[in-house]
C-alpha cells in the first residue's frame, strides 16, 4: 500500500501513511485554533472520489483550486462526523501540476449520508463475494 | 526538508509546494559537475579540466548542461561559460539548444527573473555566432509572449524578443516559417498595446510591422486568412491604414505574386499560427478540456481557466485567439465526437458568453465565422465551421440570445465585411450551409432559421438573406434526392418514420420531382414552402410536423374523381378569387358526396397544405375599418369559415363533416383556432346589421363552441390554447379579439390566471391603454371579487411587468381594497415586491379598518420588512386616534379573558377567522418601536389608545413575553407623563418624543410590572373605552 497511490473512494477512517494525488476543488480561509498553527479546509477530489483535507501547514495556504497535489504520509480520521483526509508535520505536500486531471465530485466521502451508503454497499458485496467464494469452495472441498 | 530544496532551487521561482523533479535535478547535478571542476581554478586549468571530463560517459552532457545553467543563473560567469561551452561542444551546440528549447516551452513562466534575462542574453549570443536552430527556441519563447497580458513581466518578454529580431533582422529574414510568426505574433500584440504608457513599444512594433509586412510581403502571404483579420484590428493606425489602402488599390505594389486579399482571404490559415498565440500552458489546458472533460463536470475548469487567463480587461482580446485556436486546431475524431466529453460548441459558447468587453464580443464573432466568409468545400475543413453552425443550433433551447446574435452577425457580415466581395462572402457562407447540411452537421437549417424564439425583424432578416436554406424543399434539393429521403428519416421520431413507411415512396418522389427541375421558377407556387413558420413554441416539432405534411401530400393521389379535380384546381388557382371559387366547390364536392370517414384525414391534410400560406399570412389588416376586415376574410380559408358560419346559422348536419375535417386541420396548424374566432368577431360585426344583433351574438359563440366540442377540447382549454398560439403570432390581432372573448366566454375567462398571462406577457403599454381605456367605457371586464384573491396568489410568481400590467387592469376595475386585503398575510417583502406595492398604493386611498389591520398583523414579523410601519405610519399623518383605536381593538381582541363582555364577544366572533396571535401583534409593535426609535420619533406610541393596550397586553403578558417586548412595554410605563403630552400633542409628530423616551427608560430600569399603575389607568380605560365603543360599535 505504501508504494501505490490511494483512491479517495478507498479512504477509511483511521487509515495511516497514505499516499494520494489529488486535484484542489475548493480552499478555505486559515482556523482559528488554540494551537496558533495554519489549519486550512480543502475541498480535494481524484478520478474516483471528493473528500475534505485537513491540511496543517503554511503549505495549505499555497495552494489554489485547479492545483495537482501529491500528498505523502496522509491519514484519515472522523472530525464532527467527517471522514477527512488530514496530514502530520512530516507529510509532504507537493504541486505536481495544475488544472489536467479528471475528478469525481459527486461522491463526497465527507459527507456521512453519502460514506455509509458506500460503506453499506461495500458490505453487502463483499459479504455476497464472501457467499460466492463459500458456495465455490463447497463443492471443491 | 522542504525548505532545504526551495533554496536550491536555481533556476525557477518556487513555492513550499513546489519541489524539484527529475529534470531539475539533473540540470542541479550538471550544475554541480562543473563547479567541482572548476572551482578554484584558473580558466586555463578549468578548461582543461573540462575537456579531461568531456572523456568521460556522458561527459560531454553533463558538462554542457552545467555550464548552461551557469550561464542562465550566474551573469558574471556568463562570457566565460559561453566561450567554454562554444569551444567544448561537438555539435554545434545542438544538445544545449534541444535542452534549452525544452526547458522555454515547459517552464519559462516558472523562470526567475535573472534566467529570463541571462535567456535572452544567451539567445542574442547564438544568433550573433549563428548557431543553428536558434530560430526554434525563439520560436519557443515567443509563445509565452501573451495576448491580451500587459503585465511587466510579459511586457519585457515581448519587448526584450522585438528588440532582437529588429537587431537581427537580416538572420530573422533567413528564417520564413519564423519570420512569419513574428509578424503574426506582433500583429496580434499591437492591438494589447494602446496604453500610453507602451506608446514607445506600440511605434516600435509598428515600424518593425511594417518594414517586414511591405519589404518580406511574399513570405506574409503564407500565413493566409488570419493575417487578414489581425490587420483589420490594427487598420485605424496610420501606417496600417496606408498599407490597407496599397493592398486593396495596390497589391502588386506589395508583391508581384500579390494579387488582393481575396488571395489571403480564400487561404486558411495554417494551424502552426493559431497554435502560436496560446501560450504552452492554455493550450495544454484548452486540449484537456476539450478531451477529457465530460461535459457537465466542466463548470470548475472554466471558472479555474477563467481566473487565471480571462478576469481582466486586457485579456478579453485573447478569447479571439482561444476560439481560432479551437476551430481551427483541436478537430476531435469521430470517437471523441460521439464521448460526453464537452464539445468544442460548447466551450465556444462559454467563451462568448463570458466576454466583458462588447468590442472583444464582435471581435469573437468574427473569429468564429471567419473560415465561413470564403469557405470552399475542396480546400476548407468542414470542422474548422462546424463549432459556429454548433453553437447556434445549441444555443437556441437555452440562450436564445446568443443563436440571436451570432445569426444576426452572420447576415449581416455578407454585406459588411467587405462590399465588393460581398457577393464572395455570400457564396462562401453559403457553400458552409451547404457542406453542414452534406455532411450532416445538421440535417435542416430550418430549426434555426426559422424560431419562434428570434424576434421578429430577425427572422425576417435571416429569411431573406438565407431564402435557399428557409424552405423544406430547398434544403432538401442541396443533396442527393435518394439519399435525403432515407436520411430525413433518421433524425424524425418514430411517427414519422411509420407514416413514411406508410406511404409510399415512390409516389413521394413522382410527387415531388418536378418542384425540383426548376427550382427558381417552381419556388413561388410550391404551396407547401413554408414562409414563416410561428405556431408553435417547439419549433423542432412544429418543423416536424411540416415535414410529414410534405410527405404526405401525396395523399391528394389517394383521392379520385371530382374531388381531386376540385382539390388541384384550387392548388392551381393563384388568384384568391378564383381560389375562393374552388375551395367553395370543393366544399360542396365534401357535402354532396358521400365521403367516407376515413378519407377525411387526407382531405385535411391536402386542405392544410393548400392553405398553408394563408394561414401564415399577416391577416390583421394595418388599418382597421369594415372595408379593410372584411377583405382580411376573403382567403380560401375563410371560405370554410363562411361555409361553417351559414350552415351553423341553418343548423344543417352538413356542419358535423366540416366541423370534422377542420378539427383534423386544427391538429395540424394550431392557428385555426384563434382564426376561426378572428372570423366569427369579423362577421358578426359586417353582419349585425341586418339581423338581430343577440340571435347572431349567440350564434357566435354557438360555432366556437361547436368546434372545441368537435376537437374534443374543454372550452377553457381551447380558448386558451388558441390565444396562446395567436400571442405567438399576431398581437394585433389578439388585442382585437380579447375584448370580445371576455364577453363571450365570461364564465372561462373571467379571472383565469393563464388566459391573462398569456394576454399580459406580449402587450405593450399603448395596447395596456388600449385595455384600460375598454375597462373605464365599462366594455370589458377581466376580473370579479370572487376567488380573486387565488387569482392574485397565481400572479405572485409572474413576471415583474406582467404584474403591473396586471395591477393596472385591476385598478381600472373597481375592485375595492377588502378583495385585496386577505392577500396581504402571504405577501413576502422580498419575493413579491411588484404585489406589496401595488397592495400598498390600495391601502394608501383607503382609511384604515379593523379588517386591514387584522390582516396587517396577520404577517410573519420579520426584520426586514418595512412594510406595516410605512402604511402605519402614512395613515397617521391623518388617521393616528383611528389606528390607535383600531390597535387597541386588536390587542383586546387578543386578551379576551381580561376585556369586558362586549369586548370578548367580539372577540371570539372575529376568531373564527384569520387572526394574529398576540405574540404577532407585540412583534409587529415592537418592530415599529424600533423604526420609530431609529427615526427619533414615538409619539405614536404615547396616544392614548396604544398606551392603554400596551399595559393591557403587559398585564396579560408571560414573563417570558414581557422579557421579549420589555422595551415596547416601557414606553408605556411613564404613565401620567405620556397621556397628558400625547394627548395635547395629539397628531403632532414633529414634538420631541427624545425627552420622553429617555423617561421611560429610565422606568424601565427601575420597575418591570407594578399593578399599583395598572390601577391607575383603569378608570382612564374605563372612560374612554365607551367612547371607542360609539366609534366602532
Amino acid at each position: 500500500m505504501n508504494n501505490k497511490f490511494m483512491y479517495i473512494k478507498d479512504l477509511r477512517s483511521g487509515m495511516k501513511r497514505l499516499e494520494l494525488v489529488f486535484i484542489v476543488l475548493e480552499t478555505g480561509p486559515p482556523i482559528p485554533n488554540q494551537a496558533n498553527l495554519e489549519i486550512r479546509e480543502l475541498k480535494v477530489a481524484d478520478t474516483t472520489a471528493c473528500i475534505t483535507a485537513t491540511i496543517w501547514g503554511e503549505a495549505g495556504g499555497l495552494l489554489k483550486p485547479g492545483d495537482i497535489v501529491r500528498l505523502t504520509n496522509a491519514y484519515v480520521s472522523i472530525w464532527h462526523g467527517c471522514l477527512r483526509l488530514c496530514n502530520y508535520k512530516t507529510s509532504i505536500l507537493q504541486k505536481i501540476d495544475e488544472f489536467c486531471m479528471v475528478f469525481n465530485e459527486k461522491l463526497n466521502m465527507s459527507d456521512p449520508r453519502q460514506f455509509g451508503e458506500l460503506l453499506a454497499k461495500a458490505e453487502s458485496s463483499n459479504s455476497a463475494a464472501n457467499k460466492a467464494s463459500t458456495s465455490q469452495n463447497h463443492p471443491n472441498n | 526538508m522542504e525548505q532545504v530544496k526551495i533554496q536550491s532551487s536555481r533556476l525557477f521561482v518556487t513555492s513550499a509546494v513546489e519541489n524539484k523533479d527529475d529534470l531539475e535535478e539533473k540540470f542541479e547535478r550538471s550544475y554541480q559537475y562543473v563547479q567541482n571542476l572548476t572551482s578554484g581554478l584558473s580558466d586555463k586549468d578549468a578548461h582543461d579540466a573540462l575537456n579531461n571530463a568531456l572523456l568521460k560517459e556522458k561527459g560531454h552532457e553533463e558538462v554542457s548542461l552545467g555550464l548552461l545553467v551557469t550561464i542562465l543563473t550566474e551573469p558574471h560567469n556568463a562570457v566565460k561559460c559561453y566561450r567554454d561551452l562554444t569551444l567544448i561542444t561537438r555539435d554545434g551546440l545542438g544538445l544545449v539548444l534541444t535542452h534549452l528549447s525544452q526547458l522555454v516551452l515547459d517552464r519559462y513562466l516558472r523562470f526567475n527573473d535573472v534566467v529570463k534575462s541571462q535567456l535572452l542574453w544567451l539567445v542574442r549570443e547564438m544568433i550573433k555566432n549563428s548557431v543553428s536552430n536558434v530560430d526554434n527556441l525563439c520560436w519557443n519563447l515567443m509563445r509565452h509572449a501573451a495576448g491580451g497580458d500587459t503585465s511587466p513581466r510579459n511586457i519585457n518578454l515581448i519587448e526584450s524578443l522585438l528588440d532582437v529580431f529588429i537587431e537581427y533582422k537580416s538572420w530573422l529574414e533567413r528564417f520564413p516559417v519564423l519570420l512569419a510568426s513574428v509578424v503574426y505574433t506582433y500583429l496580434r500584440l499591437l492591438e494589447d498595446h494602446n496604453a500610453a504608457y507602451l506608446a514607445n513599444l506600440r511605434q516600435k512594433e509598428v515600424t518593425f510591422l511594417i518594414t517586414i509586412l511591405r519589404e518580406k510581403f511574399f513570405e506574409c502571404l503564407v500565413i493566409g486568412r488570419d493575417l487578414v483579420r489581425l490587420l483589420q484590428n490594427v487598420a485605424r493606425i496610420p501606417e496600417f491604414e496606408q498599407l490597407w489602402r496599397d493592398m486593396l488599390l495596390a497589391p502588386k505594389s506589395l508583391s508581384p505574386s500579390f494579387n488582393g486579399i481575396l488571395q489571403l482571404l480564400q487561404t486558411r490559415t495554417s494551424r502552426r499560427f493559431l497554435q502560436s498565440r496560446l501560450t504552452p500552458e492554455m493550450e495544454r489546458k484548452l486540449v484537456f478540456l476539450t478531451s477529457q472533460v465530460r461535459f457537465g463536470n466542466h463548470k470548475r475548469y472554466q471558472e479555474w481557466f477563467q481566473r487565471q487567463y480571462l478576469a481582466t480587461p486586457e485579456s478579453q482580446s485573447l478569447r479571439c485567439d482561444m476560439i481560432r485556436f479551437i476551430v481551427g486546431v483541436i478537430h476531435p475524431t469521430n470517437e471523441l465526437l460521439c464521448s460526453d466529453i464537452i464539445p468544442r460548441w460548447a466551450v465556444i459558447g462559454w467563451l462568448l458568453t463570458t466576454c466583458t468587453s462588447s468590442v472583444a464580443v464582435s471581435n469573437a464573432k468574427l473569429a468564429l465565422f471567419y473560415d465561413w466568409l470564403f469557405y470552399e468545400s475542396e480546400k476548407d475543413n468542414i470542422m474548422n465551421i462546424e463549432p459556429a453552425i454548433l453553437v447556434m443550433h445549441h444555443s437556441m433551447r437555452s440562450h436564445p440570445a446568443v443563436s440571436a446574435t451570432l445569426l444576426d452577425f452572420l447576415c449581416r457580415i455578407i454585406t459588411n465585411f467587405y462590399p465588393p466581395l460581398s457577393d464572395k462572402v455570400r457564396s462562401g457562407i453559403f457553400s458552409s450551409l451547404r457542406q453542414i447540411l452534406d455532411k450532416r452537421v445538421l440535417p435542416s437549417l430550418l430549426p434555426l432559421f426559422d424560431n419562434a424564439k428570434l424576434d421578429r425583424d430577425l427572422r425576417i432578416m435571416v429569411r431573406d438573406t438565407f431564402k435557399e436554406f428557409c424552405s423544406i424543399q430547398s434544403t432538401e434539393s442541396s443533396s442527393k434526392m435518394e439519399d435525403n429521403n432515407s436520411q430525413a428519416v433518421k433524425m424524425e421520431d418514430g411517427e414519422i418514420i411509420k407514416n413514411r413507411l406508410n406511404n409510399t415512396v415512390n409516389n413521394h418522389i413522382v410527387d415531388n420531382e418536378p418542384a425540383f427541375s426548376d427550382e427558381e421558377e417552381e419556388m413561388g407556387v410550391t404551396i407547401h414552402a413554408p414562409e414563416e413558420d410561428t405556431d408553435d413554441d417547439d419549433i423542432p416539432l412544429a418543423r416536424v410536423r411540416l415535414k410529414e405534411k410534405t410527405i404526405e401530400k401525396s395523399d391528394d393521389m389517394l383521392l379520385d374523381g371530382p374531388l381531386k379535380a376540385c382539390i388541384s384546381r384550387l392548388q392551381m388557382e393563384k388568384v384568391n378569387e378564383r381560389r375562393n371559387e374552388a375551395m367553395d366547390t370543393v366544399i360542396q364536392q365534401i357535402l354532396d358526396l358521400d365521403i367516407d370517414s376515413e378519407s377525411l384525414p387526407s382531405i385535411s391534410k391536402c386542405l392544410c397544405n393548400i392553405l398553408q400560406e394563408d394561414i401564415k399570412s399577416e391577416i390583421f389588416p394595418k388599418v382597421v375599418n369594415e372595408e379593410t376586415l372584411l377583405e382580411s376574410v376573403k382567403s380560401p380559408l375563410f371560405v370554410l369559415y363562411r361555409t361553417l358560419f351559414s350552415l351553423c346559422k341553418q343548423d344543417s348536419t352538413g356542419k358535423q363533416l366540416l366541423l370534422k375535417i377542420l378539427s383534423e386541420m386544427y391538429s395540424v396548424q394550431p392557428n385555426l383556432g384563434y382564426l376561426l374566432l378572428y372570423f366569427l368577431k369579423v362577421q358578426v360585426r359586417t353582419e349585425h346589421m341586418k339581423e338581430d344583433q343577440s340571435k347572431v351574438h349567440s350564434l357566435k359563440t354557438s360555432v366556437y363552441k361547436e368546434f372545441c366540442h368537435s376537437v374534443g377540447k374543454k372550452l377553457d382549454i381551447c380558448l386558451y390554447d388558441d390565444l396562446n398560439a395567436c400571442h405567438i403570432s399576431d398581437t394585433k390581432l389578439m388585442m382585437w379579439i380579447v375584448p370580445d372573448l371576455y364577453k363571450d366566454f365570461k364564465q372561462q375567462t373571467v379571472n383565469n390566471a393563464q388566459i391573462l398571462q398569456v394576454i399580459v406577457s406580449v402587450i405593450d403599454a399603448k395596447q395596456l391603454q388600449d385595455l384600460l381605456f375598454l375597462i373605464m367605457q365599462g366594455s370589458l371586464n377581466m376580473f370579479k371579487s370572487d376567488n380573486l384573491q387565488s387569482l392574485l396568489k397565481t400572479t405572485l410568481t409572474w413576471e415583474t411587468i406582467e404584474q403591473f400590467f396586471l395591477w393596472q387592469l385591476l385598478q381600472a376595475h373597481d375592485i375595492s381594497v377588502e378583495n385585496v386585503v386577505p392577500l396581504i398575510p402571504y405577501l413576502d417583502y422580498n419575493k413579491h415586491p411588484e404585489t406589496l406595492m401595488a397592495v400598498t398604493l390600495m391601502l394608501k386611498q383607503d382609511q384604515p379598518t379593523a379588517e386591514c389591520i387584522k390582516y396587517l398583523f396577520s404577517r410573519d414579523v420579520r426584520e426586514d420588512d418595512a412594510f406595516i410601519f410605512t402604511i402605519v405610519k402614512y395613515w397617521c399623518e391623518d388617521y393616528i386616534d383611528k389606528v390607535g383605536e383600531l390597535i387597541f381593538n386588536l390587542i383586546s381582541t387578543r386578551y379576551p379573558s381580561t376585556s369586558p363582555n362586549k369586548r370578548k364577544r367580539a372577540g371570539s366572533k372575529s376568531l373564527n377567522t384569520t387572526v394574529p396571535s398576540a405574540d404577532q401583534v407585540l412583534g409587529h409593535l415592537d418592530q415599529m418601536r424600533m423604526r420609530f426609535e431609529a427615526q427619533d420619533n414615538l409619539t405614536f406610541f404615547n396616544i392614548d389608545f396604544l398606551q392603554r393596550g400596551l399595559i393591557l397586553a403587559q398585564s396579560n403578558s408571560s414573563e417570558s413575553q414581557k422579557k421579549q417586548f420589555s422595551e415596547l412595554f416601557a414606553l408605556a410605563e411613564e404613565e401620567d407623563f405620556t397621556v397628558s403630552k400625547g394627548r395635547s400633542q395629539g397628531r403632532g409628530r414633529k414634538a420631541s418624543g427624545k425627552g420622553k423616551r429617555v423617561a421611560a427608560k429610565d422606568v424601565s430600569d427601575t420597575s418591570e410590572d407594578s399593578s399599583e399603575e395598572e390601577e391607575i389607568v383603569k378608570p382612564k380605560q374605563a372612560k374612554k373605552r365607551k367612547k371607542v365603543m360609539s366609534d366602532s360599535d
